[in-house]
């Protein structure tokens, strides 16, 4: 099994797309900080389980997926969510940059909207992310199309 | 659109950073253990999850106790903070009130009314934590809580949407033990009566031996995440050549426990599609022959529903598909051998499944098609056993064939299973309490060994 400082490293090195994973589902730094925090000692706990090593990013932003799923669920921020647009979300707990794109990506359900961070800023594969969203490589494909083109209708 | 949408995102605060430094720091004070097992099917689940330990960055302080939050439309959580300066063991004392007696043989667990009725008084569940964790209820019957103080005790009344059994359930914490009471109490129990039992259970240091009564719900939970399915089937599933040969623990009725060792080993499966040849006393009451099988004897299709799960918040469950399929019966002979010098109670510990292995080795059920989605199917094949051959006289015999000493006799069970799902059949081994003696799977008790049917 992984040792703890194999894991700190890919943990770090997995920072980044942590941040964006769960500050694009949850648009709230505080409950993403909460997840990752939780996702992190949840695959620490878990790590003999992880059969290859060579999965292990995947293996954790699955993780950290259930975990913001869970929190929208617990916390019924979905309701709240919905009606909440960037305009009124604080600049911390917003994490894109970029106004016109942080509208569009936004603008996106959030089931296309992971699928299109997770191949276009993540540069995952499409099986990598039927992987870590465990569902059928037809379903990535369709809402990476989906996405696609309601982004172009929107950005260009 | 690439480049645009790779430019979108801010830097990773470096605020962000101290949350993964806090994890890291907690994951090196917590050693890796092996997750228990995974109940295929529960009433009442327990869930245990880390807790979110107050972090450097946010500055959170945390009090002892239980802190009960609802978990979506069915479950209560508490978050359990245990005091450290209790003692490792500590001994329970149930000085019983006035108008009650203990119900004997029932381990100081069960209390009646002293009256010719002996109606329903109390039943409690006590519950010993050795670390903070966040436990869960999840029942489709819990839909909220009232949090109260019994007896001075922080406490929570779970509220449901239907009584439960005529009962009601409280948990009450006493944190001088770090000790969480499941209480049940009767329908004519007053609220004064309450306080008084609450008040009469009392902790004081104890040896390991006064441990017996305590449920340790950081050893026995049994994870479900059915809002994720992340963990399930995980591990805790180990694929086994059909002949393997598995002792478990069987049951002695003389001494009520499971301590005899029962030798048993699958040693025929037949897929067939009808009931004949069968003995039809031998199929469970519980399903209607009529819904069964044709005039020929042809088993009847079945309907698959497909669902998909409310989020718990805002949507509801909905209905997306309903189909019929048909299907096969699987029967399997399996051979139990009592190896002990006294009559055993085989709970028979073999049920059907349909499972499925996702690309990084994990077990999911199959019936769960897009768990992050939740749709689900509502079952591809028996949840109850659908037939059990007859060993011994008595009625009883059809859920636990007694073996007398060094006795082998050959139990055939059968499912039905949608004739799709075959390949995905697998004959799962749980024997329920004190588990798999051998071959042992990482000293775990609770390993479930499946046996693929095709």
């Amino acid at each position: 099994m992984m040792d703890l400082n194999k894991f700190e490293y890919l943990v770090r090195e997995a920072q980044d797309t942590m941040y964006r994973t769960s500050m694009s589902m949850l648009k709230n730094e505080h409950d993403a900080c909460d997840c990752v925090q939780n996702a992190v000692l949840k695959a620490y706990e878990n790590l003999h389980k992880l059969k290859n090593e060579e999965y292990f990013k995947t293996w954790l932003i699955r993780i950290l997926i259930n975990e913001c799923k869970r929190t929208l669920k617990n916390k019924s921020r979905a309701e709240l969510l919905s009606d909440t647009t960037l305009t009124e979300i604080s600049s911390r707990d917003n994490p894109y940059l970029n106004v016109e794109v942080a509208q569009a990506l936004d603008s996106l359900p959030q089931k296309i909207r992971l699928v299109v961070i997770m191949f276009y800023v993540e540069d995952y594969s499409i099986k990598e992310i039927k992987r870590v969203l465990g569902i059928p490589e037809g379903t990535v494909k369709s809402r990476l199309n989906k996405g696609r083109t309601l982004l172009k209708e929107m950005l260009i | 659109m690439k480049d645009k949408l790779q430019n979108a995102f801010k830097e990773t605060p470096e605020r962000f950073s101290y949350v993964i430094d806090n994890a890291l720091c907690q994951a090196k004070l917590k050693k890796t253990k092996n997750r228990l097992s995974t109940p295929l099917k529960v009433v009442i689940a327990v869930v245990l999850i880390f807790a979110v330990l107050p972090s450097a960055v946010f500055g959170a302080t945390k009090l002892y106790g239980a802190v009960a939050q609802r978990v979506g439309n069915f479950g209560v959580s508490l978050d359990i903070s245990i005091n450290e300066d209790v003692p490792r063991y500590v001994k329970m004392s149930v000085d019983v009130p006035t108008g009650f007696k203990e119900q004997p043989n029932s381990a100081g667990l069960k209390y009646d009314r002293d009256n010719e009725e002996r109606e329903f008084g109390f039943t409690i569940l006590p519950m010993r934590f050795y670390e903070s964790v966040n436990y869960v209820v999840l029942e489709e019957n819990v839909k909220d809580y009232n949090k109260m103080m019994i007896a001075s005790r922080t406490s929570y009344e779970l509220i449901g949407t239907d009584d439960y059994h005529g009962l009601r359930r409280y948990y009450v914490w006493y944190e001088e033990a770090n000790v969480l009471i499941l209480i049940y109490r009767g329908e004519t129990v007053t609220d004064s009566e309450l306080e008084a039992f609450v008040d009469c259970i009392s902790f004081e240091q104890g040896t390991e031996a006064d441990h017996d009564s305590f449920f340790e719900p950081e050893r026995n939970a049994r994870e479900i995440t059915t809002d994720t399915g992340l963990y399930e089937y995980e591990l805790e599933l180990i694929e086994m050549p059909k002949d393997t040969k598995v002792l478990f623990a069987g049951f002695n009725e003389e001494a009520d426990a499971y301590d005899l060792e029962v030798e048993s080993k699958i040693t025929d499966i037949r897929i067939t599609d009808n009931i004949n040849g069968i003995d039809e006393s031998c199929i469970n009451s519980l399903y209607d022959l009529s819904e069964v099988a044709d005039a020929n004897g042809n088993l009847l299709p079945r309907t698959v529903e497909v669902w998909q799960e409310g989020d718990g918040v805002n949507t509801e469950t909905i209905l997306l598909s309903s189909e019929s399929k048909e299907q096969k019966l699987i029967l399997v002979d399996i051979e139990y051998k009592n190896t002990a010098g006294k009559e055993v109670a085989v709970y028979v510990p073999h049920r059907l499944e349909t499972i499925v292995k996702d690309a990084i080795g994990c077990y999911y059920p199959a019936n769960q098609i897009d768990k992050y989605q939740h749709i689900y199917a509502n079952e591809y094949c028996d949840l109850e056993m659908f037939y059990l051959s007859r060993h011994g006289d008595s009625e009883k015999d059809f859920y636990i064939p007694k073996l007398a000493p060094n006795e082998t006799a050959t139990i055939t069970i059968g499912y039905r299973c949608i004739e799709e799902q075959l390949p995905n059949a697998y004959i799962v081994m749980n024997p329920f309490t004190d588990g798999i003696i051998a071959p042992e799977y990482s000293g775990s008790n609770n390993t479930y060994y499946i046996f693929k049917v095709q």
